[in-house]
């Protein structure tokens, strides 16, 4: 399959060009012979070969072995997306010697196979204009280094809830100091109104006086209860922070955001009136305190959630309310009935709950999506779904399960910190599968309810996540950043300041130099995104790995047709 | 990069972008946005259909909105038909008229304007004044009529010496407004008058005007 | 995958087992057998050569049965490390004394017929048990059919059937007679939430089979899905939106009520029977394929694990963990992460893995004390 290409390139570098199968997910759709052969043509390209599978060890030993045997001094290879393999393709070329900014991805299966499953011929067409853009770009491409910056060892943990609490406490158990930033008076957050925990069958208040006195004791965490961050300056490994409590800013390496969530108060809905009517989380107050013996108890579920404007469903308020039932059965010998939707006992734990609730005798009734219950005068009124018909249910107290809302607190963080919320107002993640606990922002991390709602046991294995992601760059001190950032040509820079004005990370500052005031690019805050460079009249501010010049190329390529 | 398309052969440049608010780079979409609209404003200044020039924000989840989008402009621009043709601009007449339009928008009045747009809209200026769509829009066409005629010229006079009238018959403009732009190109030191041929003057570049206005 | 095979820390151990444990003071010194391949691994550069002249022939396992495989085979494709293995049950070589083709076909000498198992010894601060998921048999549950009406398939059977790579190339050719299955039933709970297998909920189906049934849709635009379900338990994050879009705009059709029994129709076309609780009464349907999804349960041999590292595991062999420390298990020094401490998608595998890298890292840098 292997060929020999053009071998008279005019003072060009040598350029190799694999052209992946990807099993029938690219040749299914579009003749790859022909696609490779015709990259054999290209200027500049002196190997092509076609693989099955270019990521597979096998084809990954392939390139590796014709970097080595064809002296190629830039490799393209035509195959997925570059966010899974452009860092498998970079080893690659690294591993034979070839600097990996020498490696230029082209995807013919997302742009070209997969969305032209339908006409071979065009799609075979496309995968060559898209691969003679490639060549031309990989001509100009550009050899960089990666760019490394220090990681002061001191973690800002914002929000002194469970998981707060609990991702500080394994950051200093590793030696890392900590400041952990607490709205309240009092560290615990929405657990301080929580009666009892499940799975781990013990008062809340219990859990949580051990954790806040586990966090009062440890000689490395700093705790700042009332405060709240006001400023975030600065990038991964050296943010500066101002905290209300505070005259002078915290300098933090990392910032783990777990500012939780709060319940939604279900104004105006079902006569809640926070006393015969309640949320869950009133309740849990009742159930800790002795007097209250209602003795009919009707619980509602998705009272705000699974709706049209708020759509999701909020995960725990099943599960809350099946063992607070329990505990009223248990405690107040009430009748209790549950309308819900679907029950969401996912898991083990969960499920074997409801069990336990149907044998404390714990009544159920399924009520459609479409007809929610009515609650007057003491009496609820719903269609059972299963009954087919209408109940009456009379009640001496209602309780409402109303879904975790995001923190109000959310929006003004996520502007500080550069890091977007989604479309509910939870903090969002920088890949909802397979990064949960981080932002693509490098240095920020998420967990707990401030990221989605979520179970105790959830939010001590998410912090306990996050302090492992951010303990990766607090123990080595280091961070390795890309170079694709913007680099200004100092004698063509007048100082004007518009492109420190616009960078939206603070990448940007105007040094005093000997020919005046000169804008210089931090390398480790910047992200690349070319608005600095998009603004510069003086075209001083070239984006490496995307410069002008190799974007023209491909533009002009683009067109360039035989 | 859009004229640089138009340069190569594109007959149409689509620009997608994330919806506002959704910016991986939280703000380069609106820059983008703010861009485009200048961008649109420069081409019809130059006779170029503004409609070649299409941007659509979308989410990354919405392939079959890009899909729709796509097709649509795909379309339309194939109605429209090859670029100059409509427009009634031969092609050397396109290649100054891109160029003059590029160095325009690469220049330094609209790039600032440009690069403040989003401030200006998002948070107000200096006293809290928030521009609406509508000032914007008249801000974005002066400058962008000031800038082009300043490029073309300067473009035009690159070949060869022109008379006012000349220029303004090839640029399909009153030799009044020429007459004024001239005798500012002069002050600043980009154009000089070559020789007068017959009464009239013939304009060309001085030192200074190839290269030094931004 | 391909990360964790050429990460320079991390030293890959495939196609091993564990087979014991002792503890050294805080140390734990595991006993690791490398099963033999019959292919040196530092020669074979997976060509397959010896793939195309292999005469024996096996189920393959990776692709649920649905198709053979030769005897000497590639786990799967994309899979670390790429080498061949020898399936020595299939081999000829090993089952009637001659052949040795791939022997002789395979230029480079990486096969070996002499190799043997290798035992390694290995010190180790601390161990981090991530041994997932199998999938319960349906056989059991007779009156689905498993088994026995050739359409009714699992969950993970029609995940390589809508793959690409898979025996049908990504088409819903079904099992029976090829034909494109157009009708698809998706029952939920097939051993799950039932008390005589797995009392649990499996946690990861009903996402799973609306998935399945969109695929199903994009693939073929003429395609009908039914989802027979229970209570619908989609909690994670934007998995409500997920549900709905399937509903308005894959045709995704959701029909609350068990699944009674599977019948053998005409044609191959399996006919479920229900109770449709919202209609409350008792209905059929005939459909042209059945997937089932069917319980996930701890790995195969995950209880042996357990009594082998000596950790609390409950009767189905997932490992407990105490609820404050979820990612410790009840020895010190031994975590777990993901499926074979409880069901979980992806996000929540991804999230107790950086808890379990974090509590095995504590260790391994020792407690410096808070």
């Amino acid at each position: 399959m292997s060929k020999q290409g053009r071998k008279d390139t005019v003072n060009g570098p040598r350029i190799g060009v694999f052209v992946c199968n990807c099993g029938t997910n690219i040749a299914g759709f579009l003749d790859a012979k022909t696609v490779a052969d015709y990259a054999s043509g290209l200027p500049n390209v002196i190997f092509v070969r076609e693989n099955l599978y270019s990521c597979s060890e096998a084809g990954i030993n392939d390139i590796r072995q014709a970097i080595t045997d064809n002296k190629l001094e830039r490799v393209v290879v035509a195959a997925c997306t570059p966010r899974t393999h452009e860092p498998t393709f970079r080893a690659a070329c690294e591993d034979a010697g070839l600097n990996p900014y020498y490696f230029e991805f082209v995807n013919i299966r997302e742009h070209c196979s997969w969305v032209h499953k339908e006409d071979r011929e065009a799609a075979t067409e496309k995968a060559k204009d898209l691969i003679r853009m490639g060549v031309a770009r990989a001509a100009y491409l550009e050899p960089m280094e990666p760019i490394i910056g220090d990681v002061t060892k001191r973690a800002l943990v914002i929000g002194g809830g469970i998981s707060g609490m609990t991702a500080s406490l394994e950051l200093a158990r590793r030696g890392f100091e900590v400041v952990l930033v607490e709205k309240q008076k009092q560290l615990g957050g929405l657990l301080r109104a929580v009666n009892w925990i499940y799975p781990h069958e013990k008062p809340a208040a219990e859990y949580v006086k051990g954790l806040v006195g586990r966090v009062g004791k440890a000689r490395r965490i700093k705790v700042l209860k009332s405060s709240e961050v006001t400023e975030v300056k600065g990038y991964i490994g050296n943010y500066i922070v101002s905290v209300t409590s505070l005259k002078e800013p915290v300098t933090a390496g990392i910032i783990i955001l777990a500012t939780g969530a709060e319940v939604l108060v279900p104004e105006g809905q079902y006569g809640f009136d926070s006393k015969r009517a309640v949320t869950q989380l009133q309740l849990e107050g009742l159930l800790a305190k002795p007097g209250t013996r209602p003795k009919n108890v009707v619980m509602i579920g998705c009272v705000g959630s699974r709706m049209r404007d708020r759509l999701y469903c909020s995960r725990i308020c099943c599960m809350t309310a099946i063992k607070n039932a329990i505990l009223i059965r248990k405690k107040w010998k009430s009748d209790v009935t549950m309308l819900y939707r679907d029950l969401m006992c996912y898991g083990i734990k969960n499920e074997s709950l409801l069990m336990d609730a149907k044998e404390a005798g714990v009544r159920f009734v399924n009520y459609p999506d479409d007809a929610p219950p009515l609650a007057e005068k003491g009496e609820v009124k719903v269609t059972s779904a299963i009954l087919g018909r209408e109940m009456v249910l009379p009640y001496d107290l209602l309780v409402l399960e109303t879904p975790l809302v995001p923190a109000g607190t959310n929006e003004a963080l996520s502007r500080m910190l550069k890091v977007p919320l989604d479309e509910y107002g939870f903090f969002l993640e920088a890949h909802v599968k397979l990064r949960p606990l981080d932002f693509a922002t490098d240095g920020i991390f998420v967990c707990g309810t401030a990221r989605w709602p979520a179970g105790i046991q959830e939010c001590i294995e998410q912090a306990l996540g996050a302090a492992s992601r951010a303990s990766t760059f607090l123990e080595s001190g280091r961070v390795k950043v890309e170079p694709i950032v913007s680099f200004i040509t100092e004698e063509d820079c007048r100082g004007c300041g518009l492109c420190v004005a616009l960078c939206p990370y603070g990448a940007i500052e105007l040094i005093e130099t000997e020919a005046g005031e000169k804008a210089r690019t931090i390398d480790v805050a910047c992200k690349g995104c070319g608005t600095c460079g998009a603004t510069c009249y003086r075209g001083a501010i070239t984006m490496k790995h995307y410069s002008d010049e190799q974007l023209t190329a491909q533009i002009r390529a683009a067109f360039e047709k035989e | 990069m859009v004229i640089e398309s138009l340069l190569a052969g594109a007959d149409g440049v689509f620009v997608g972008a994330c919806k506002r608010g959704e910016c991986h780079y939280t703000s380069g979409n609106l820059h983008a946005e703010g861009k485009m609209e200048i961008t649109k404003r420069v081409l019809r200044m130059a006779g170029i259909d503004p409609a070649r020039l299409r941007m659509r924000m979308m989410s990354s989840a919405e392939g079959n909105k890009f899909v729709e989008f796509a097709g649509e402009f795909q379309k339309d621009i194939t109605e429209l038909g090859p670029l100059g043709k409509p427009e009634g601009i031969d092609k050397n007449d396109l290649e100054v008229k891109l160029q003059a339009a590029g160095k325009a928008l690469g220049g330094r009045k609209i790039r600032w304007v440009t690069g403040k747009i989003v401030e200006f809209t998002e948070k107000g200026n200096l006293y809290g004044e928030k521009f609406t769509a509508h000032e914007i829009g008249r801000l974005f066409d002066e400058i962008a009529m000031d800038e082009f005629r300043l490029r073309e010229i300067l473009e035009r006079l690159k070949g060869k010496p022109h008379s006012v009238k000349e220029l303004a018959t090839k640029m399909d403009t009153a030799p009044k407004i020429l007459v004024r732009q001239m005798a500012d190109l002069k002050k600043m030191g980009f154009a000089e008058i070559h020789s007068v041929v017959g009464n009239t003057p013939m304009w060309e570049l001085s030192g200074n005007g190839e290269t030094a206005y931004e | 995958m391909l990360d964790a095979g050429r990460h320079p820390r991390v030293e890959l151990l495939a196609y091993s087992e564990i087979e014991g444990l002792k503890r050294k003071g805080g140390k734990f010194s595991l006993k690791v057998r490398k099963r033999t391949r019959y292919v040196d691994e530092e020669i074979c550069n997976a060509c397959g050569d010896c793939v195309s002249k292999c005469p024996g022939k096996a189920p393959d396992a990776f692709d649920m049965d649905l198709r053979k495989r030769k005897a000497i085979y590639l786990y799967f494709s994309q899979g670390i490390p790429a080498v061949m293995t020898i399936d020595s049950d299939h081999c000829i070589y090993f089952t009637k004394g001659k052949c040795g083709v791939c022997k002789k076909i395979c230029d480079k000498g990486a096969i070996d017929y002499e190799m043997k198992d290798k035992i390694l010894a290995l010190d180790v601060d601390a161990v981090i048990v991530a041994t997932g998921l199998d999938i319960f048999d349906p056989t059991a549950l007779t009156h689905y059919g498993f088994g026995k009406i050739q359409n009714v398939i699992t969950g993970l059977q029609y995940e390589r059937l809508i793959n690409a790579t898979g025996p049908t190339g990504g088409h819903l050719h079904r099992p029976s007679d090829g034909k494109l299955a157009k009708k698809v039933a998706y029952v939920q709970c097939v051993g799950s939430r039932d008390l005589n297998n797995c009392a649990y909920c499996s946690s990861v189906c009903c996402m799973y089979s609306i998935k399945d049934a969109m695929l199903a849709r994009e693939h073929d635009p003429e395609s009908v899905s039914y989802v027979f379900h229970t209570d619908l338990r989609n909690v994670g994050k934007g998995f409500q939106k997920y549900e709905k879009r399937a509903a308005e705009e894959y045709g995704v059709q959701y029909i609350r009520g068990r699944v009674a029994e599977i019948e053998d129709g005409p044609n191959g076309n399996p006919i479920v029977w229900y109770e449709d609780t919202r209609k409350r009464k008792v209905e059929s349907l005939e459909t042209e394929m059945v997937v089932l999804a069917t319980a996930a349960m701890p790995s195969r041999g995950a209880l042996g694990l357990a009594k082998l590292l000596r950790i609390k595991a409950d009767k189905y062999g997932f490992i407990l963990c105490p609820p404050e420390q979820p990612a410790d298990t009840s020895v010190a020094g031994i975590f777990a992460c993901g499926f074979c401490k409880g069901p979980c998608d992806i996000p929540e595998a991804v999230s107790q893995a950086s808890a379990a890298a974090e509590r095995a890292a504590a260790r391994i840098y020792e407690e410096v004390g808070v």
